[in-house]
């Protein structure tokens, strides 16, 4: 059975070649069954979205754009 | 998994009962960890939205649709105050929470009153905002955290903030997006206030995360409830370009 780690960079939402540190590793074997769901629906989606937008995911690393939205 | 309620046995009865996150991570940088795995959905949307060369025109929806979030801030804080409060001595996130929360919401008064008159520089009349019917997406985000607040546990309107305010607007970037669509400066106000207020309220946010003895329930509890922020609001701006481009 595939670890939490190997799930999510099989599906994106960890890049590959990503180095975590040992504790980010424990984080992501700690995350829960619903939390490792939700973040592969989200990914996929976020997949469909550049397909159909032609664009390209934020680079691991690079700031991401705030979206404005404000409390 | 989570479950409703009542509260889980293991809820911690003595602050030393709390969950230690792994290594150096205090639970503010845990939150933002994983916040972090979900938000590209939002980030790529983002850039996306406010580099497009219509912006004028879909300027006014975002802050309309912002507007129907904005609204529900403070009554959403002094609700979960009152929850946070009603938990009562069992529970010591309860009142560490409620003043809080008290306190931030007194800081956010009056902000969906900024977004009306920025909307009515762009020629939306207050009549028009008041009347129209928010989107499904906004209501089922912060609809889903009056539920949580509930019938879970309110500090999970603090993923809520830690989403909304934990990468907060930067004024040079929304000079240039303002600049290049044309918008008078007045239609910007609100979002230049917060650009210098948010990042004061990020800090408060985190340091109070970080002194609550949440339990590993809170902290998936944040976590899910955080990647369900990030969903609605990508939503909603897919949804108003979606209306754009037909």
């Amino acid at each position: 059975m595939a670890t939490n780690l190997e799930l999510l960079q099989e599906k994106g939402v960890v890049p590959q070649d990503a180095k975590l540190s040992d504790a980010e590793t424990a984080v992501i074997e700690g995350l829960s069954d619903e939390e490792v769901k939700t973040l592969v629906s989200i990914r996929q989606r976020l997949d469909k979205e550049m397909a159909e937008q032609g664009t390209t995911a934020i680079a691991s690393g690079e700031a991401t754009p705030s979206a404005n939205f404000v409390v | 998994m989570l479950t409703a309620n009542p509260p889980e046995p293991g809820h911690p009865a003595d602050p030393a009962d709390a969950w230690k996150p792994p290594g150096d991570f205090s639970n503010s940088a845990l939150l933002h960890w994983k916040i972090r795995l979900a938000y590209p959905r939002l980030g790529v949307l983002a850039h996306h939205f406010w580099s497009r060369p219509d912006l004028a025109v879909l300027y006014p929806e975002f802050l309309f649709h912002l507007h129907t979030f904005i609204r529900s801030s403070v009554p959403m804080m002094l609700e979960g105050a009152e929850l946070a409060r009603d938990l009562g001595d069992d529970d010591p996130v309860g009142p560490i929470l409620a003043e809080y929360l008290e306190h931030h919401a007194e800081e956010e008064r009056g902000h969906d009153e900024w977004l009306v008159e920025d909307l009515e520089v762009l020629g939306v009349s207050r009549q028009e905002v008041m009347e129209r019917l928010p989107s499904t997406a906004a209501a089922a985000l912060v609809g889903s955290f009056y539920y949580w607040m509930r019938h879970v546990h309110p500090v999970a309107l603090l993923s809520y903030l830690a989403v909304l305010e934990g990468n907060p607007p930067v004024v040079e970037e929304l000079e240039k997006s303002r600049a290049i669509a044309g918008l008078p400066e007045e239609s910007f106000r609100t979002l230049l206030r917060h650009a210098r207020l948010d990042p004061h309220h990020r800090d408060d946010l985190n340091d109070l995360i970080d002194r609550l003895p949440l339990t590993a329930r809170h902290h998936e509890l944040l976590a899910l409830s955080s990647f369900h922020t990030i969903e609605k609001v990508s939503l909603v701006l897919e949804q108003i370009l979606d209306a754009q481009d037909g």
